[in-house]
């Protein structure tokens, strides 16, 4: 694989979270001058702003799994023999993907559901969906990092 | 067959303990029982969607970036230089420099380990050079930053005022006291301290030092002017402060300090988006545990048990801190909140207990939290800052730990001390 492609499958979701916090502080900025200045409030927004939080929760989820920065209890697992910890974190991300996995079988539903009843959304009326999407998404790219960190976890396990 | 609130406490401790990260930990439990009990396993995808689309949640990423932003641009540098001009010399002078940085800049961000990380980077080495000891240093720098849980913004109170439905601009005027009275109840244990082994700091800063100083300090020490001011007047929500307290950190970067280039800016993005995300991932899947273990009528089964215990209110209130200090030990303060708040909530009601007051005895507690080993976040970052082990920096964080819990007491059974700041702002 090409140096730069590899840059950037491993540093995917980075990127877009930065663009995608960045839109997020803009909206909200511009909302609030438009209401203080303009005295009209773009209250539609909101729901650019809420739905793009959850897809920067699960984009900055799956950076923060191949981080291995998710906050957990290891003090016992610390003290335990190096097989057995590694074999615990692979227990972790096991039921890691079971949860991910559960989601995007159960957002996938709710995305078919929003699709055939077309749902839009409260604010702009566009389809909810478009929103939705994220959910399953994104989910996966947590999954494959949940992967990727208990790989790179079990390699350093009993190298401190 | 056993009680289903028993195994599913023990599922959640039992997944905690074996290194499940919490996230997943909670996640899992609530999967688990929402099944087998059939209580709606479909909810599942709406549920974690609607526990992150909450308006007043958004707040937390805006808080975050603002302090990551004001750190990165050198706010944080510039309020400690001022300090160290005004307090230094005096015995235990630099400590005490990073106690009132550590406030300071707690009205800046919204997180205990970012305050430890902005002060802390610049203090351990400052105090190290000065002969401080390390452990010392930075063990002090984390428990200053417990103020940050307190002193407004703060996530947690975001993330309490939500559970709860209590205002959060008020929750906010209700720490500062309680905030300050943690702070001034370190003073003590760094100048006995610092004075047995001479520690002491630079010298006095002249006149027109100060004045150079304060200059530079002066768009820092403005900040959260602008934040509270612009709360307090009525004049933003929460969540607007923090897009504000954003855009003001990114004009004095771009325009004072003249440093921030669109590296800094996208790294500052990259890390306080995974930060949020930190805090955002459990607020999504311990909303979901803490939905199924209401319907399940769990939470209302242990918290009766709990008044089955004892009906004086101090008593309970000894046995809830005591609770929650053992819990900060294990856990996080937002987690902490979702897990123990819908049992607390039914004693909170039966006692007739103000929920803004309780929600500042809760946040002194899950911030002393944050300085108790063995999950103890500001000392976690701390000690990878000063590179010590995390054995040093919490036998260091002793005396400090003692000096909080008189702190916490303090709060727990004067009321007062909290909520007369809200009642004056007329939010209470």
């Amino acid at each position: 694989m090409p140096k730069a492609l590899a840059r950037f499958t491993a540093h995917f979701e980075e990127v877009l979270c930065a663009i995608l916090f960045a839109i997020m502080a803009i909206v909200a900025f511009v909302n609030i001058i438009s209401r203080y200045l303009l005295k009209y409030s773009l209250a539609f927004t909101e729901e650019i702003l809420i739905s793009f939080f959850v897809w920067l929760t699960l984009l900055g989820s799956a950076i923060a799994f191949r981080r291995g920065a998710h906050l957990g209890f290891s003090f016992i697992t610390d003290r335990l023999p190096r097989e057995v910890k590694a074999f615990l974190i692979w227990v972790g991300a096991f039921l890691g993907v079971f949860l991910f996995s559960c989601l995007i079988y159960f957002s996938i539903i709710q995305l078919k559901e929003e699709i055939e009843l077309k749902i839009t959304s409260s604010g702009i009326g566009i389809p909810q969906w478009w929103y939705t999407i994220g959910m399953p998404a994104w989910s996966i790219l947590v999954i494959i990092r949940i992967i990727q960190g208990a790989y790179r976890a079990t390699r350093t396990v009993g190298k401190r | 067959m056993m009680d289903p609130a028993i195994l599913f406490f023990a599922l959640f401790f039992f997944l905690l303990f074996i290194g499940v990260p919490i996230v997943v930990s909670v996640g899992v439990t609530a999967l688990v029982f929402l099944w087998s009990y059939d209580l709606g396993i479909f909810v599942v995808s709406a549920n974690v969607f609607a526990n992150i689309a909450k308006f007043p949640l958004l707040a937390i990423p805006f808080f975050i970036l603002a302090g990551f932003l004001m750190d990165r641009v050198g706010i944080s540098r510039g309020l400690v230089k001022f300090l160290n001009l005004l307090i230094g010399p005096i015995p235990g002078g630099l400590g005490l420099v990073a106690v009132a940085g550590c406030v300071l800049f707690g009205a800046i961000s919204g997180t205990g380990p970012a305050d430890t990380a902005a002060i802390g980077a610049v203090m351990i080495p400052a105090m190290v050079k000065r002969g401080y000891d390390k452990g010392f240093a930075s063990a002090l720098v984390a428990s200053a930053a417990t103020t940050d849980v307190l002193i407004p913004p703060s996530v947690a109170f975001v993330v309490y005022g939500v559970i709860t439905e209590t205002s959060i601009g008020g929750l906010f005027a209700a720490g500062v006291v309680p905030g300050l009275i943690m702070g001034l109840a370190l003073i003590l244990p760094v100048y006995l301290i610092s004075k047995k082994h001479g520690w002491g700091g630079d010298r006095w800063g002249t006149k027109a030092e100060i004045w150079q100083v304060f200059k530079e300090a002066f768009w820092g020490l403005f900040a959260p002017v602008i934040i509270l001011g612009g709360i307090y007047g009525g004049i933003f929500t929460p969540t607007e402060a923090a897009v504000v307290a954003v855009f003001y950190g990114l004009l004095v970067g771009l325009f004072v300090y003249r440093n921030v280039t669109l590296r800094i800016l996208y790294e500052v993005l990259r890390d306080s988006a995974v930060s949020t995300s930190v805090v955002m991932i459990i607020v999504a899947f311990a909303g979901l545990f803490a939905w199924t273990g209401s319907t399940m009528g769990i939470m209302d089964k242990v918290a009766k048990g709990l008044l089955s215990l004892t009906e004086n209110p101090f008593i309970v209130l000894l046995l809830l801190n005591f609770m929650l200090l053992i819990a900060g030990m294990l856990m996080d303060a937002i987690s902490i909140f979702y897990v123990f708040l819908p049992i607390l909530i039914p004693v909170m009601h039966h006692f007739g207990w103000d929920p803004m007051w309780f929600g500042v005895m809760m946040a002194v507690n899950l911030s002393i939290g944050t300085i108790t080993p063995p999950v103890a976040l500001n000392l976690y970052v701390a000690a990878n800052l000063a590179d010590i082990s995390m054995e040093r920096v919490s036998r260091s964080a002793l005396p400090f730990f003692f000096a909080l819990i008189v702190a916490l007491l303090i709060t727990t059974y004067v009321p007062a001390i909290s909520l007369w700041l809200p009642t004056l702002f007329g939010l209470h």
